[in-house]
């Protein structure tokens, strides 16, 4: 099955559980408020207005965060602002494997490459994956109870799987989505 | 029956109106918000204001409070939350962040059914005082019902509710929530002709969803799920007690004691699985197997509130058992903890999941408010000692 692009709010679905928690841990990670979020936000339409759910989000040039933004954007955003910070929100190496299988599965296109980041005068400071290989064990765990008739364990499983979402710092690219944090050489 | 201590019973339903003002939030909208932990998922992330299913209980809540004390401040309370889903609700008729443990998102249910629960009960109580906000009250929930529940999840050809307009599913409590606002907008619309054409065939659906089995320990649960022709065979306590009130509500209104008796059902099968100390597990499913863990605390309010309507009907079943382990749940800061065992449900991966236990979540902290208010020693509401009312989070954010 093919990847697609979001094409509406509505396709922000729980469904899309990765995106979900990938747009928590930046809110999780670089808000210091309960109701605000100090950064430019560039990228999916649909994403950006999802993030803006989470937090009134304050126009600040110092941080950018990019979520599913094409390469023109972010050199553009780069040029113009030099933001002190950046963070993505891309598609990691899993998602090649596994969008493709997944009905209503997104794309949220690569990271620009680390030599590119580099040429910018940015440095790689923090990668965290969201569905790795920990949760995609135990969603095949819950799929396999319950062909096999046990909704008890299948149910643990989908818990687990939800307990396991975020990677651990060391694997964070090994996942379907990576938010990934970059910072400007001083 | 034995007697509920009525002075802890006030003290922590005092306890919980402080709570729910320090939890009144100004972002997005007017309201209540906070974060939510279920077995479902958790929303932690977002805490701003959720119009869900917290504002059946809290509105509930309030208008026993004004019922048995006489005392307005209650009713101004319940009509403040009246205000914040009426400002909540958006342009297409569903109201922002209604989806509870899935905030932020909107189109929530049975959240936005709740919603017009608390609407009509609401609008119910304050006819004969202020005429205006109760038509503004139905008309905000009629809006909601007829866009949403009727135009989009009901489907015709098997007069059914969808849980999704794009799915073949059937929920049945969530159905019975739905239930409960199509007979309330019935009856404040005067238009019987809802009760033919959804509330008997809702009522019917659930009880096609219902193990009659006498003898076994199911006998009376009703089961969570149905897609397609498959059914989910998995026994929530609480979700069975969340059908026990409209399946009476629908047997005085149609008076086929089909409706009653598969509530009496229900409230027999809750009283078989819960536990000595008053709690009950989480879910149950074929052959024996369960899942004890979480073990709901406040939102064993709603299963404590089935007991005592289907009481009124003829069961015979002690509710104090329950109450007392929800009273077992007060917190210092005046919540109800949520639950007991979030860290044991998976062994080892769940161990850093056990701080859910304690969070307080304005969605279950309702659910023990609305039962326990009709507990209430009215006199001693005025004597409890009303601390100095804490920060509420729109204060608290500010720089």
């Amino acid at each position: 099955m093919p990847t697609k692009q979001l094409t509406s709010p509505s396709d922000l679905k729980l469904s899309q559980i990765q995106v979900r928690e990938a747009l928590e841990l930046i809110v999780r990670h670089h808000c210091t408020e309960l109701t605000l979020l100090h950064a430019t936000v560039i990228g999916k339409p649909q994403l950006t207005s999802a993030l803006g759910r989470y937090r009134c989000i304050v126009e600040n040039k110092a941080k950018v965060i990019a979520l599913g933004a094409e390469a023109s954007e972010i050199h553009s955003v780069v040029g113009a602002t030099k933001p002190h910070s950046l963070v993505t929100v891309v598609d990691g190496r899993l998602a090649t494997i596994l969008l493709p299988m997944r009905a209503g599965g997104y794309s949220l296109g690569r990271d620009l490459p680390s030599r590119v980041w580099h040429s910018l005068g940015y440095d790689l400071v923090q990668t965290r994956g969201v569905e790795g290989p920990a949760s995609i064990f135990w969603a095949t765990c819950e799929r396999l109870a319950r062909r096999f008739s046990r909704p008890d364990l299948a149910d643990r499983c989908r818990i687990a799987m939800l307990q396991t979402l975020i990677t651990s710092r060391i694997s964070g690219s090994l996942a379907t989505t990576v938010v990934r944090e970059y910072r400007r050489r001083q | 029956m034995t007697v509920v201590d009525s002075a802890m019973v006030t003290t922590a339903v005092m306890q919980i109106d402080r709570w729910l003002d320090s939890m009144r939030s100004d972002w997005p909208t007017p309201g209540y918000g906070g974060p939510v932990v279920h077995w479902w998922n958790d929303c932690l992330t977002y805490q701003g204001t959720g119009l869900d299913w917290r504002y059946e209980g809290i509105v509930d809540g309030y208008l026993t409070l004004w019922r048995r004390t006489g005392s307005d401040q209650w009713r101004d309370k319940a009509i403040q939350a009246g205000k914040d889903l009426v400002a909540g609700q958006l342009p297409n008729a569903h109201f922002q962040n209604s989806c509870f443990e899935q905030n932020p998102n909107e189109g929530g249910t049975p959240h936005e059914a709740a919603i017009d629960v608390a609407l009509l009960q609401l609008a119910n109580q304050i006819a004969g005082t202020a005429p205006s906000l109760h038509d503004c009250f139905i008309a905000t929930a009629k809006r909601n019902l007829d866009s949403y529940w009727f135009d989009q999840l009901w489907h015709e050809p098997t007069a059914t509710l969808w849980d999704s307009s794009d799915v073949a599913s059937f929920v049945p409590n969530k159905a019975a929530t739905f239930l409960e606002a199509v007979l309330l907008l019935a009856d404040a619309t005067n238009n019987d002709h809802l009760l033919d054409r959804y509330a008997i065939p809702t009522g019917r659906s659930i009880l096609s969803m219902q193990v009659r089995c006498p003898g076994e320990l199911l006998d009376g649960a009703i089961a969570q799920n149905r897609l397609g022709d498959h059914v989910v065979a998995a026994y929530f306590p609480l979700y069975v007690a969340r059908c026990v009130p409209p399946l009476l509500k629908l047997y005085e209104l149609s008076n086929d004691q089909c409706f009653r008796d598969g509530a009496l059902a229900a409230a027999r099968f809750l009283t078989r699985v819960r536990e000595p100390d008053g709690g009950f597990p989480q879910v149950l499913y074929g052959r024996g197997r369960q899942i004890r863990y979480p073990r709901w605390i406040a939102g064993a309010g709603d299963i404590a509130r089935a007991l005592q309507v289907a009481n009124g009907f003829g069961a015979a079943t002690e509710i104090k058992p329950t109450v007392e382990w929800i009273l077992l749940g007060m917190q210092s800061d005046g919540s109800i903890a949520s639950a007991e065992g979030f860290g044991r449900i998976v062994p080892i991966i769940s161990r850093h999941h056990d701080f859910a236990d304690k969070v307080g979540v304005a969605g279950w902290c309702d659910k023990a408010f609305r039962v326990l208010a009709t507990l209430v020693d009215p006199e001693m509401t005025r004597e409890v000692d009303r601390a100095p009312r804490l920060q509420n989070r729109a204060e608290r954010s500010l720089p």
